[in-house]
């Protein structure tokens, strides 16, 4: 474990209590780039060079820029009030804490359950493109087709879901708190 | 070791200062050149002791310094600290993109080659697209940051422009890629300097000749990812004041100025080292030049028998430059003679024309390699 | 701690700070990210994993979560923009025509 990897470990834990922290979504996003970021970091610290470009290359440059989009396009940056905080959040961070430990401990003891080791053989995986097209190309072949299939009906069903229709429902609590928050501004 | 942390400063020192040196030199074209496209005299206001240089005082001197005195204004109700990260966003990751660009033919120094790149990765062309996609959250929070509508309209614009030109960029190469067999910047210039035959002619193996249309889709959507005209739909002042920058002035605004000039040399470098062989010259291999010129020179130069002098990198070097100047040149040029696109337009160009025809290409140049069609010599 | 364990306790870390995010937040778009986080975790623990074992595997099954994360975001934001305009709200408590 070098300094380096304990200053980026570091680092991308904090980007990441930046996205659940944070109070307005356009800040959990950058939050969740810097994260990105310092994920793609680290997989070519451990020699998974393609995998750090296609992690930049699709998360933080394709999704995250989709997300951040859709923020600005619905003009959700402003603070969404969440409420008081009710007895399922504190179970769920009850939980959280309790899972955050059991998993703690399991990561650590679970090297030498395993028997993992960390020699040569560790370092010297072929993390290249060419390396994991061959790979991909042979044994996973099957589940690259069914990907693609995947992708499609991720598309058709965006499209389905993003064709405007006619008549909203007109019905949320959100109109309701929207008008006020219109009246309010109005007055002001 | 401390040889090694040297040539590696070194060569920073050397791709930084060319791509800064570049982008500024564009700025100059782009003033001068767009006053003698538009029959104007053009910036010549700045000139030590009437000298003028042809404008160069006046756009890299003297309006550099004029905005560094500017006001740094901040909209009001936003974050100063995201205001202040815009532009270094918008400019970090074109900078460090050029990292991995390959600018001529290694140096052989006692047995070991030091090759003129920064750093020689497998994943190239991937790692330079990716932080050109990277580039796009400069823009986005300089909109989201300005507390601005029009601001926002330009940001929104742009990045709905950059993810969809992305798209036909990336699928425009991966023919080109799969003939190569290399993501490798270094591996993929190395590969243009072989032939291959058609009717029995050699003809290089740039990427011009092998894929013409991959060449047409690629530059068009190189020039959407720049942002400018006839894509600068984000900054059109016609329609949305400056677009995302309305509410930077002074060295801020100068940063984002110089970031899309960056990515123009950037976009210019891609072109070169993918379709235009890099620093290779066709049917001639620099890299066979003799270190000792002596039997070439004429007799009153005898003083120079015992000099040894390696040209290869350095003739590589400059031919690397100025195919890039050249695209820098022609990107200027096509800037002030076209018209802006329409939004509409923009999209339907993406999405309906260059997608297709990208996707198409591809399957064509990938069955014309397995008929080997394309067979490197 | 060696490079392996080192991992694993920061990929469990994030997958715990994502699965809070997504359980106590009410913005849904946050819930969104707080799964990329999760999903992010995984990756992390299958490339350390991977290289354990001595094989690219990993790697490769890296590449199919990040085609699943891309569809999963294709709809996941289509679904957000619709709930939006049905309901001018994103908070997850907001759209509860179905509790009759």
């Amino acid at each position: 474990m070098t300094a380096v990897m304990i200053v980026f470990g570091i680092l991308t834990l904090a980007s990441a209590c930046g996205v659940v922290c944070s109070r307005q979504p356009v800040h959990s996003a950058l939050s969740l780039v810097a994260t990105l970021f310092l994920v793609a970091v680290h997989f070519a610290l451990l020699g998974a060079h393609f995998v750090a470009a296609v992690q930049v290359l699709v998360y933080a440059g394709a999704i995250m820029v989709l997300v951040v989009f859709v923020i600005m396009l619905l003009g959700l940056d402003a603070n969404v009030p969440e409420g008081v905080a009710g007895w399922g959040s504190s179970f769920g961070a009850l939980l959280t804490g309790v899972a955050a430990v059991v998993f703690g401990y399991v990561a650590i003891s679970g090297r030498s359950f395993f028997a993992l080791k960390e020699g040569a053989e560790f370092w010297a995986v072929d993390g290249t493109t060419a390396g994991i097209g061959a790979n991909l190309y042979s044994n996973h072949i099957f589940a690259f087709e069914v990907t693609s299939l995947l992708i499609l009906a991720g598309i058709v069903g965006a499209v389905f879901l993003g064709i405007e229709k006619k008549r909203p429902l007109k019905a949320g609590r959100g109109l309701k708190s929207m008008q006020a928050a219109q009246k309010e501004e109005a007055l002001r | 070791m401390a040889a090694e942390i040297l040539i590696v400063v070194l060569k920073a020192a050397i791709v930084l200062g060319a791509l800064l040196h570049l982008a500024a030199l564009t700025i100059w074209v782009e003033r001068k050149g767009s006053a003698l496209i538009q029959d104007r005299i053009g910036a010549n206001r700045a000139a030590i002791f009437g000298f003028d240089l042809a404008g160069i005082f006046n756009t890299l001197v003297a309006d550099p310094v004029k905005a560094l005195f500017k006001e740094d204004w901040v909209p009001k109700g936003t974050s100063q600290f995201l205001h202040s990260m815009g532009p270094f966003l918008a400019a970090f990751p074109v900078l460090v993109s050029f990292a991995v660009v390959p600018f001529g033919p290694p140096i052989i120094s006692g047995g070991k080659e030091i090759p003129l790149q920064l750093a020689t990765l497998d994943v190239g062309i991937l790692y330079m697209f990716a932080m050109g996609s990277l580039a796009v959250y400069g823009v986005v929070l300089a909109g989201w940051v300005s507390n601005n509508k029009f601001s926002l309209f330009g940001s929104l614009r742009a990045s709905a422009q950059m993810i969809s030109y992305e798209i036909t960029m990336g699928i425009s190469i991966v023919g080109l890629i799969a003939i190569y067999g290399s993501l490798a910047l270094d591996e993929i210039v190395l590969q243009q300097g072989k032939v291959f035959r058609v009717l029995g002619l050699p003809i290089p193996a740039w990427g011009i000749f092998l894929n013409p249309i991959a060449f047409l889709v690629f530059f068009t959507s190189m020039m959407a990812e720049t942002k400018r005209a006839p894509f600068d739909l984000p900054e059109s002042e016609s329609e949305i004041v400056a677009g995302y920058f309305t509410e930077y002035s002074g060295m801020k605004f100068l940063v984002y100025w110089l970031g899309e000039f960056a990515e123009v040399v950037v976009a210019s470098t891609l072109v070169t080292l993918l379709f235009f062989g890099g620093w290779q010259l066709p049917y001639f291999d620099i890299r066979s030049i003799p270190t000792n010129l002596w039997g070439y020179l004429p007799g009153f130069l005898g003083f120079l028998e015992t000099w040894n002098f390696q040209w290869a990198p350095l003739v590589g070097a400059m031919i690397f430059g100025a195919k890039v100047s050249f695209f820098c040149v022609l990107q200027v040029i096509i800037r002030w003679t076209l018209p802006r696109f329409r939004y509409d337009q923009l999209m339907n160009l993406c999405w309906k024309i260059m997608l297709p025809v990208s996707m198409l290409n591809l399957v064509a140049t990938v069955a014309l390699l397995l008929g080997g069609f394309f067979s490197l010599e | 701690m060696d490079v392996i364990s080192g991992y694993l306790f920061l990929s469990a870390m994030l997958f715990t700070i994502g699965a809070l995010g997504v359980l106590i937040r009410k913005n849904t778009i946050v819930m969104f990210m707080c799964v990329e986080l999760m999903l992010n975790a995984a990756n992390l623990s299958l490339v350390v994993l991977s290289n354990a074992w001595g094989t690219n595997d990993g790697h490769v099954y890296v590449f199919f979560v990040m085609a699943v994360a891309a569809a999963e975001a294709s709809v996941g934001l289509a679904i957000i923009i619709t709930l939006f305009r049905n309901f001018y709200s994103i908070r997850s408590g907001d759209a509860y025509l179905l509790q009759g």
